[in-house]
């Protein structure tokens, strides 16, 4: 084989040597700090942006429950608000009805009132009328004049029998 | 059919002798410093944009780096930290030269004992300046596993000695082996099929045969050059764990 061939191992060492340690010297001061520099800056780096989360956290966690308060504080002041409009305006309209309702009744009396003494003229002039119509034809029947308070108390009896009997 | 030892073969490309050190640029050399042009463009051009968030490229580079940084880390402890960009330079050699080395035509720098073994031995004599270095002479206590009876120790001692002195040689071998064998099955795999394409005919037609393998086994082959050289890493921090941290 040729690997035990004594002639070749000399300048394989030698070279080994050579390039083994110009590759050593190359990784050493060049490739390795570059690569751990890397990933140091790296763990740092997420390190940092961490904490730094953490802290944007805290913060968004502070202005959240501040808003929250206000919000909260604003919903209580509207309520309050909504209910004192609402009682002022439910006194107001309880007001305003019962004006409307003493101001109706007083007009249905008042309205009442007249219907009754105008239906009592009226009843009154039908039996002035009818007396008069009945003292006339009493007149042209016996032709005599009776009086008047004769006629009047005659047709009050009439009208009332016929009510009686209406009823 | 070509020799699949062909491929072994160690060419001298420019003879070079200096204070009688024979220098020669030969295949083998040339191979070496394509390894490590090649790791060094991949794990430096990776990193050029220092991107917070990685590319594809950039992620194979941490990936490989974090592969190896844990690997040092679970068997080494933080005393291997020292260790690190030596095992990440061993480690990223060893797979440059074995995955290299599956280019057709390209000569494998791992296939050589004389390689596999000079890594071996300076691994094997790190081991024992470091660990005398850390520990002084209690560093000897690691042939006398704990709780050995006094009994067997003049049995366990000679036994762990040996096992630590094959060190190098298993470790070296396993890389050389695993690379030698894995060449030659594909390259006498690789003779069947133009032999038989050759010949013709049917013969032609059988030659289906030995190139779906070969194909199979370039698979295998990429397989085996990574787990080689993650064994030779690990097997690194192993040993590198003895001498750190004494433990058995």
């Amino acid at each position: 084989m040729p690997q035990f061939d004594p002639n070749v191992i000399e300048p394989q060492l030698v070279w080994l040597v050579i390039s083994f340690g110009l590759f050593y010297f190359l990784m050493a001061r060049l490739a390795l700090p570059r690569i751990s520099g890397v990933l140091q800056e790296r763990v740092e780096r997420v390190a940092d942006d961490l904490d730094q989360a953490e802290v944007l956290k805290r913060e968004s966690d502070e202005v959240r429950e501040a808003r929250e308060a206000t919000l909260a504080e604003a919903r209580a002041a509207a309520a309050r608000k909504v209910a004192e409009a609402t009682a002022r305006a439910r006194a107001d309209a309880e007001a305003s009805l019962a004006a409307l309702d003493a101001k109706l009744a007083q007009e249905t009396a008042t309205a009442t009132a007249r219907i009754a003494e105008e239906q009592a003229a009226a009843r009154r002039e039908i039996d002035r009328v009818a007396a008069e119509g009945c003292r006339e034809i009493v007149k042209k029947l016996v032709g005599e004049a009776v009086a008047a308070s004769v006629t009047h108390k005659a047709v009050e009896d009439a009208v009332a029998s016929l009510r009686r009997g209406e009823a | 059919m070509a020799n699949p030892l062909e491929q072994f073969e160690v060419v001298r490309a420019v003879p070079i002798e200096i204070a009688g050190i024979d220098a020669s640029i030969t295949n083998a050399s040339i191979w070496m410093l394509i390894v490590v042009t090649s790791m060094t463009l991949f794990l430096v051009g990776g990193m050029r944009r220092r991107a917070l968030v990685p590319g594809r490229w950039q992620s194979m580079v941490e990936l490989s780096y974090e592969f190896v940084a844990n690997m040092v880390r679970e068997n080494v402890g933080t005393g291997g930290r020292a260790y690190f960009p030596f095992v990440f330079t061993l480690f990223m050699f060893i797979l440059g030269a074995n995955v290299t080395g599956l280019i057709p035509g390209a000569f494998t720098v791992t296939s050589h004992l004389a390689v596999t073994f000079a890594f071996a031995a300076l691994i094997f004599l790190g081991v024992i300046v470091i660990g005398f270095a850390r520990h002084g002479l209690k560093f000897l206590t690691l042939f006398v596993a704990p709780g050995t009876p006094a009994a067997f120790l003049a049995l366990i001692v000679p036994l762990e000695v040996i096992s630590f002195c094959t060190r190098p040689i298993t470790h070296s071998v396993r890389l050389f082996a695993n690379m030698t064998a894995g060449h030659i099955l594909l390259k006498v795999f690789g003779g069947f099929i133009v032999s038989l394409g050759a010949a013709g005919g049917v013969l032609a037609a059988v030659g289906i045969f030995p190139l779906v393998f070969n194909v199979a086994l370039t698979a295998l082959e990429l397989l085996v050059a990574v787990i080689q050289a993650y064994v030779f890493a690990i097997l690194t921090c192993v040993y590198l764990n003895d001498a750190v941290n004494l433990s058995h």
